[in-house]
């Protein structure tokens, strides 16, 4: 399965050790299904970058799916 | 629930079955779709409409006598629709083309004695059916019986017209045929399978049959008489029920001649009366159209007018009632259906999960139903089937359960004698949501039990539960019951007053060994008329009962005993009572489906235009969120309460709903949560001057953000105090995104399940939430 990329641009940076987020591979898990998406984040603290419009817009789609299934 | 189970509970739905004019027609013809063709002026529609069940047409549809009006609904209101001239209306207007689709020629054949209507009927049938039809008439013509026989009804031209469709179709004729001899039986025997004897065709035979009278015996709804393969029919004063013979004959030939039973499934034929109900409650009454003429039957114009008296019979009772059963475009038999289905998918979409976790399980639906159809008991018996094989969507009820835990944790829970005492006679529970609703009516509410009732009246904060019964979570439900049951034990079995119309219900019916009485109830025996005098409620008010309710005519009654004590003018709203319809908190609804539990309130507030009053705090809420003015019955009965209500802090608004507590506000999500622990710490400070426990770290956040926010938050389901351990988290940990133009945060936290996104900037002592969002995949890894 293709990588889906979700990496728009941004003015959010780590709080934590000011690093700018960069793209990088991370795993959503819904229901016991597992996604490797491409998300913003900080290579460094872990942290990632998930937008309003990703989680009110394609994720929630997914998650009424799932929840279907 | 098994294919037997789904039977017997579609069979409870009479949506489906025939309106009685069709039932009571010896043929069947769909009259309803007739007259609604007719009502729009499409007289082919209407043609088509008699071509699939009525044979011969041209000729029936004239003489038709119609015992279809003796059934007709319209004749409780007015006159029966006159199914049989709108009949003749359409056949004398051009008859379209048909396209007939005749089945594969089979290789048997049926002789049939006499050309009267049963006979004509039967070879029509059987030819369509594919089988060679030879017809003998001893008259010099086919279809002889029928001339001159009804005049002008029936001019010959329109005989003419069907006789030749007959022969076009392939029926082979004899005409000046001798017939009546054993001799003919017997010949025809030899040469055919089976040989009709029209008995409507005047004819004297002298058959070896089994007579009575002169007339040959034979089987009323079979048409056979006493040899196999020789049936009779015809012999009816009414010229629709010959033809309807005629063609039962054909269908028992046709099983006859495919070696079938005989009889089996049959039940329906012939006119019978349907179980359909339709209700005529608001139907103005209309007589009949007078034909212009007598023959000619009516003008087109005419037609229409008559066809539009027909009621279109159905009954969609509980559609009509219920904004949720309508939303999604079924009735209880196709739902039932459909949750079958759902249930039965073993990999693949659920598309019912909605349906099924939306409903309200009110009851209205089976209090309006002529066969009470357990909607309310299928959808949570299959929400409990979900829960158990693990399928329940968790966004489904997950806040609701949320809110449910939090009613039972220890920033709710309380239970405690009367201060100062170490007994109680009575508790009051007035239910988590009056508590959420206006806490300020609680503490009125105690003091007044307490000085009027008895001293030795104990409170209890918590929840009965139910949210979790609602959910199909059996075990959780059980649980919290229990431990309502456990303090309720240790306080020494003291008699429940509780103000909460579902608590109520809810004990009575799952935990019958607890003692609990009604707060309504009790009310009546302490106040007489004039204690209490309603302040803004000058209009007359129209009474909400709650869905809890239906079953409980003693509370309803008590509900507007103090209603009247009160001096306000009670109105009846249409659907009261044990039909009273839910305010969309029912079922949950308000977690599964907001959109529909919004429509749901809107529609039962605009069942009338005067102040509604509600004796539920969460019917009396959900209403008001709709923007219509409610009040609540404490606001009538304790007026000075109302202050207490709102938020501290907001004077302004604390004056206004002293004034008319029926435009207070609906609370919050939040607000309510926020009152449930108010109250609690209130009351264990003014009352048993405890000091109530510290709040919690996340608690003492304090949160600004604009008004449309805030609503935005209630809309998606995020709690202040969601956001306060977010910001919380991200302030402790660091965990957190920087936006060094705007000064703002964005951080991220999974308390439970869902994860909550808020970005937000510290002010002063203070931090201003800009924006909050929240989903339920989880990111493995990320700050927990």
């Amino acid at each position: 399965m293709s990588l889906l990329s979700f990496t728009p641009d941004t003015d959010w940076t780590c709080g934590k050790c000011g690093g700018k987020l960069t793209p990088s591979p991370v795993d959503v898990e819904y229901l016991g299904n597992v996604f490797n998406v491409e998300l913003l984040g900080c290579a460094k603290c872990g942290l990632v970058l998930i937008p309003e419009d990703l989680a009110l817009g394609k994720m929630f789609e997914v998650e009424q799916l799932l929840e279907d299934k | 629930m098994d294919q037997q189970q789904l039977r017997d509970l579609e069979a409870k739905c009479v949506q489906e079955l025939s309106p009685q004019c069709k039932a009571g027609c010896p043929l069947h013809v769909d009259a309803r779709s007739l007259c609604a063709s007719l009502a729009t002026g499409d007289f082919d529609a209407a043609w088509q409409v008699l071509l699939k069940t009525l044979p011969l047409p041209g000729v029936l549809a004239r003489i038709c006598d119609g015992p279809c009006r003796q059934q007709c609904l319209r004749g409780k209101a007015g006159d029966p629709v006159q199914i049989h001239l709108l009949e003749r209306s359409v056949v004398q207007r051009p008859r379209p083309r048909q396209r007939s689709l005749a089945m594969p020629a089979r290789d048997k054949a049926v002789a049939v004695a006499g050309s009267g209507l049963s006979g004509l009927v039967l070879a029509s049938d059987l030819k369509r059916k594919g089988y060679t039809v030879t017809l003998f008439e001893p008259g010099p013509r086919l279809g002889h019986p029928l001339y001159g026989r009804f005049g002008e009804l029936l001019p010959d031209a329109a005989i003419d017209e069907e006789m030749s469709a007959l022969e076009d179709a392939g029926v082979v004729v004899h005409t000046g045929a001798e017939v009546s001899d054993g001799a003919f039986m017997d010949g025809a025997l030899a040469s055919f399978d089976a040989l009709y004897l029209c008995l409507d065709a005047g004819l004297e035979v002298a058959w070896p049959l089994r007579m009575e009278q002169g007339a040959p015996v034979y089987d009323e709804m079979l048409g056979t008489t006493s040899l196999s393969r020789v049936l009779a029919g015809g012999d009816s004063a009414s010229p629709v029920e010959r033809a309807a013979q005629g063609r039962r004959a054909a269908n028992t030939i046709d099983r006859l001649l495919q070696g079938v039973s005989l009889s089996a499934e049959r039940s329906d034929q012939g006119a019978y009366r349907s179980r359909l109900y339709t209700s005529l409650a608001k139907v103005p009454s209309l007589p009949a159209v007078v034909p212009a003429d007598p023959i000619e039957g009516f003008s087109p114009q005419q037609a229409a007018y008559e066809a539009e008296r027909c009621l279109q019979c159905e009954c969609l009772e509980c559609v009509k009632a219920c904004a949720y059963l309508a939303h999604y475009k079924g009735y209880p038999k196709t739902y039932a259906r459909q949750i079958y289905n759902n249930l039965a998918i073993v990999k693949g979409h659920r598309q019912a999960n909605q349906l099924i976790n939306s409903c309200m399980l009110c009851g209205q639906c089976s209090a309006l139903c002529p066969h009470d159809f357990p909607m309310a008991e299928l959808c949570l018996e299959t929400r409990q089937s979900m829960v158990a094989e693990g399928i329940m969507p968790p966004s489904a009820f997950d806040f609701a359960l949320e809110d449910l835990r939090f009613s039972s944790s220890s920033e709710f829970f309380l239970f405690r004698h009367a201060p100062g005492r170490d007994a109680s006679t009575y508790l009051l529970f007035p239910g988590c949501q009056l508590c959420a609703s206006s806490p300020g009516h609680v503490e009125v509410l105690y003091q007044w039990l307490r000085e009027n009732v008895s001293q030795a009246t104990g409170l209890g904060l918590g929840c009965c539960g139910v949210p979790a019964h609602w959910a199909g979570e059996r075990g959780c439900f059980e649980r919290e019951l229990d431990r309502v049951r456990q303090e309720w034990e240790r306080l020494g079995k003291p008699t429940i007053i509780t103000a909460c119309a579902t608590c109520l219900s809810t004990f009575q019916e799952y935990a019958p060994d607890v003692a609990v009485a009604g707060l309504w109830n009790i009310m009546t025996g302490y106040l007489s008329p004039g204690d209490a005098s309603p302040r803004g409620a000058k209009k007359p008010v129209a009474v909400h009962d709650p869905c809890a309710a239906r079953h409980n005519p003693v509370l309803r009654h008590s509900a507007r005993r103090l209603l009247s004590h009160t001096g306000v003018k009670v109105r009846e709203l249409e659907l009261a009572h044990e039909q009273t319809s839910c305010c969309g908190y029912g079922g949950l609804m308000y977690s599964s489906n907001p959109a529909l539990a919004k429509k749901v309130a809107e529609k039962r507030v605009s069942e009338s235009k005067a102040d509604f009053v509600a004796y539920c705090a969460m019917c009396r809420d959900n209403l008001a969120a709709t923007g219509k003015r409610v009040y609540h019955l404490l606001d009538l009965l304790f007026p000075e309460a109302a202050k207490s209500h709102l938020p501290p802090g907001n004077s302004k608004s604390n004056n206004s709903a002293q004034e008319d507590p029926a435009a207070r506000p609906a609370p919050g999500f939040s607000q309510r949560q926020e009152n449930k622990a108010d109250l609690r710490r209130r009351l264990l400070k003014t009352l048993w001057q405890e000091e109530p426990p510290p709040m919690q770290a996340h608690q003492h956040l304090d949160l600004v953000m604009e008004p449309g926010l805030q609503e935005l938050l209630e809309e998606r389901r995020i709690l202040l105090n969601d956001l306060r351990r977010v910001i919380l988290h991200a302030e402790r940990t660091g965990q957190k995104l920087a936006d060094a133009k705007t000064g703002r945060f964005l951080a991220y936290h999974q308390p439970v399940r869902v994860t909550y996104w808020v970005e937000y900037a510290p002010e002063g002592e203070s931090f201003r939430v800009y924006n909050a969002y929240s989903h339920r995949m989880t990111i493995p890894g990320g700050p927990a």
